[in-house]
């Protein structure tokens, strides 16, 4: 109390807080560190669907609020935020239409997030995240940690959240499927073996694109069901024979191509290895592998999104992305000689191998 | 559709053309989408202190590693991201530094964020949060919907985890204080009341550095228990009474200054009107009342932050934050007159205010 203040210097720290000017660090820092509010705030959205109802034209909140039955002026204060980071647009006061960026939220567009955003918001996603500092201490995955069992029994525990899980593989899948089709060459091939295929939205893509092409799917019985009734659809089931089998016993095919489509980020090196090297086993000497990943850009500045991806193989089933030069030892670990890499479309690439010499 | 257009249309065909076109769109939009994963990520780094084992000088992954007992090989991939981010900066391979923005992730520093990101992170904040929805569809707080009671009676029952409330306002006023000391004149002032101060710590600063000051501390008896404390350890307890009471009843003291500081987003229109009611009425002809508060910005360009601020005041109390033009609509309604905004240390106001009819 008896010491003085200089109350004549200037307080740098007030200083700061009138300087608009500069970068403004502290504003940056609690954008990151708030990000998870914006996250949710953008799940919201895809809960109530609201991108779909402004698909043809600005609507007024009180529209949206009465369609989707929530409260006009929390609806207000959820949009105003989210016209911060442009997903919409307040057109008037109070009338909201989507921006380029908010139309990729519709169901069923082409680059829709929609189903992704509700994967990454769903209960065992959101809080298995919450618990990413136990996957940091030791190394495993957060998922069996919060839940007691790995992500693949847990979607069989709760059957009401595997369609999170499956509707978001299956909106990646009709977007990888085309860029498969438009980027690898697949004439001269007879059959085509899509392993770890789930629902065959891939394979079914490349079947109806190559009338010549047979086409086989092998997955887990239980991933496999629908999966007869979803290529008959498609019009190519009398050309696709469905396989019920684990990936980690011997495979019971033959085929010209392996198609290993968002498998190996799955797996530890040591289960990657198993697979390719049953893969390998089953190939013969002309046969092709072709592994889809994300593949970790040597630009670091670029590289945020690949490694959250990679952040998330950790925390949900334990596995991780790989750089070309890892998934190129794993490969030869396997007994493979990598060939080429192909672009997809963002963030996927092809990365083929062959045999690099018969297994006696 | 696929000719370059001037001026794109929010149409389906211009969106998908231009997301064709442009994937820097879904990759914008995937970045937010995935904001959780980094806002989990600096969570990490925080309770691992990495920013305190960085502040003399680099690490690499594995002194990281071996320094807070995590795995090498997770604690390196949590680190990269953490560079693609700009929180740190790898010099040379493996070696790891504090960026700018990551020296604020140090406690204690100028602008730290360290006890406001912790509170962000905490379990209650992030499961209020993921109740979103409900808040939306409700138009009421999240926080009673999830834990069955409100705000200020969730840490009541749990007092374990008061202590990071409160230290995320402690945080927050020691780097208000300074600005408004120097950016308001308290001259003519003898005494300022702090109405729902809690510990006191926005008040013994203003009493640290102005003498002549005597203040009052008002706000609920529980909150103002550690008070006493706080105010000694500041040497300031000799010129400062501690009033406990509630701010829906008429205050029972008089003041020069009534400062209310980051109360009034806590509440509905109503019951801020209620608390500067009170307020008019325990004001004499030469009071000022004034406001601490962040006011929506006129420029949204600027706005995020304040938008997601006042989402938090949502799910959390059940308030909101106002414009410039809605708190002199409270004062208006009150009996009040709008005298005066001066900016603060970011994000935070000052808003005068002094009786109408003085």
């Amino acid at each position: 109390m008896s010491e003085k203040q200089p109350e004549a210097e200037p307080n740098p720290e007030a200083s700061v807080g009138k300087t608009e000017k500069g970068p403004n660090f502290r504003a940056g820092l609690m954008q990151k560190v708030l990000g998870y509010q914006v996250s949710r705030a953008i799940y919201v959205v895809a809960q109530l669907n609201l991108a779909d109802l402004l698909k043809d034209e600005a609507r007024t909140v009180e529209q949206l609020a009465q369609e989707t039955n929530s409260n006009p002026a929390a609806l207000y204060r959820l949009l105003r935020m989210l016209t911060m980071v442009e997903v919409f647009e307040e057109t008037a006061p109070h009338r909201f239409a989507l921006t380029p960026s908010g139309q990729l939220l519709r169901k069923s567009v082409p680059g829709s997030l929609y189903n992704m955003i509700l994967f990454f918001g769903s209960p065992r996603v959101w809080q298995s995240w919450e618990d990413f500092s136990y996957s940091i201490q030791t190394g495993e995955n957060a998922t069996n940690h919060v839940f007691g069992v790995p992500t693949w029994e847990y979607y069989s525990q709760h059957p009401e959240e595997a369609p999170a899980f499956y509707n978001f593989m299956t909106e990646s899948s009709n977007q990888l499927g085309p860029a498969v089709v438009a980027n690898y060459n697949f004439g001269g091939l007879g059959v085509v073996a899509d392993v770890g295929g789930a629902q065959g939205n891939i394979i079914a893509a490349i079947l109806k694109a190559n009338p010549h092409l047979k086409g086989i799917l092998f997955d887990l019985p239980h991933v496999t069901a629908g999966a007869s009734q979803h290529l008959a659809t498609t019009g190519v089931g009398e050309r696709c024979q469905v396989i019920g089998g684990n990936m980690f016993e011997p495979w019971p095919f033959k085929a010209d191509l392996y198609l290993i489509a968002r498998v190996l980020h799955d797996w530890d090196d040591e289960h990657t290895i198993a697979i390719l090297k049953n893969c390998r086993q089953a190939m013969g000497a002309n046969s092709k592998v072709a592994v889809i990943e994300r593949i970790l850009p040597q630009d670091k500045d670029a590289a945020l999104l690949y490694y959250l991806s990679d952040l998330h193989m950790l925390v949900g089933p334990g596995g991780q992305e790989r750089s070309l030069q890892q998934y190129q030892n794993l490969f030869k670990a396997a007994g493979l000689n990598f060939t080429r890499a192909i672009p997809l479309n963002p963030p996927f690439s092809l990365i083929e191998g062959e045999p690099e010499g018969l297994l006696s | 559709m696929s000719k370059a257009q001037p001026r794109p249309k929010l149409t389906t065909e211009v969106a998908s053309a231009s997301h064709e076109n442009n994937p820097n769109l879904n990759t914008v939009l995937m970045r937010l989408v995935l904001g959780n994963l980094v806002s989990e990520v600096i969570q990490v780094a925080l309770k691992l202190d990495l920013a305190k084992l960085l502040k003399a000088q680099a690490m690499t992954d594995e002194e990281l590693a071996e320094a807070t007992h995590t795995n090498p090989a997770a604690l390196y991939r949590l680190l990269r991201v953490l560079v693609s981010v700009g929180i740190l900066e790898e010099s040379t391979s493996h070696r790891f530094g504090l960026t700018q923005m990551g020296q604020l992730l140090q406690k204690g520093v100028p602008g730290s964020v360290y006890s406001t990101a912790l509170f962000f992170g905490s379990p209650r904040a992030r499961k209020i949060w993921e109740n979103l929805l409900y808040s939306v569809e409700t138009g009421e707080n999240a926080n009673q919907h999830t834990f069955g009671v409100p705000t200020w009676e969730y840490y009541a029952q749990h007092s374990e985890e008061a202590p990071i409330f409160y230290n995320f306002m402690t945080e927050s006023s020691n780097q208000i204080t300074p600005s408004l000391s120097a950016n308001y004149n308290f001259e003519k002032v003898r005494v300022v009341a702090d109405v729902g101060g809690a510990q006191g710590n926005m008040l013994a600063a203003i009493l640290k550095a102005n003498p002549h000051l005597r203040g009052i501390l008002f706000d609920l008896p529980h909150t103002t228990q550690a008070a006493q404390q706080h105010l000694q350890k500041e040497g300031v307890a000799d010129r400062c009474q501690i009033v406990s009471g509630d701010m829906f009843q008429p205050w029972p003291f008089q003041a020069d200054l009534y400062l209310i500081s980051r109360v009034l987003d806590n509440w509905s229109d109503e019951q801020a009107v209620a608390i500067l009611k009170n307020c008019r009425q325990a004001m004499s002809a030469d009071s000022k009342v004034v406001l601490v508060e962040r006011i929506l910005p006129e420029d949204p360009d600027r706005a995020l932050l304040f938008y997601l601020f006042d989402l938090q005041m949502l799910v959390g109390p059940g308030g909101q934050d106002h414009s410039l033009k809605e708190y002199q609509k409270f004062f208006e309604a009150a009996g009040l007159r709008f005298t005066q905004a001066i900016s603060l240390t970011s994000p935070f106001s000052l808003i005068e205010a002094e009786a109408v009819g003085a």
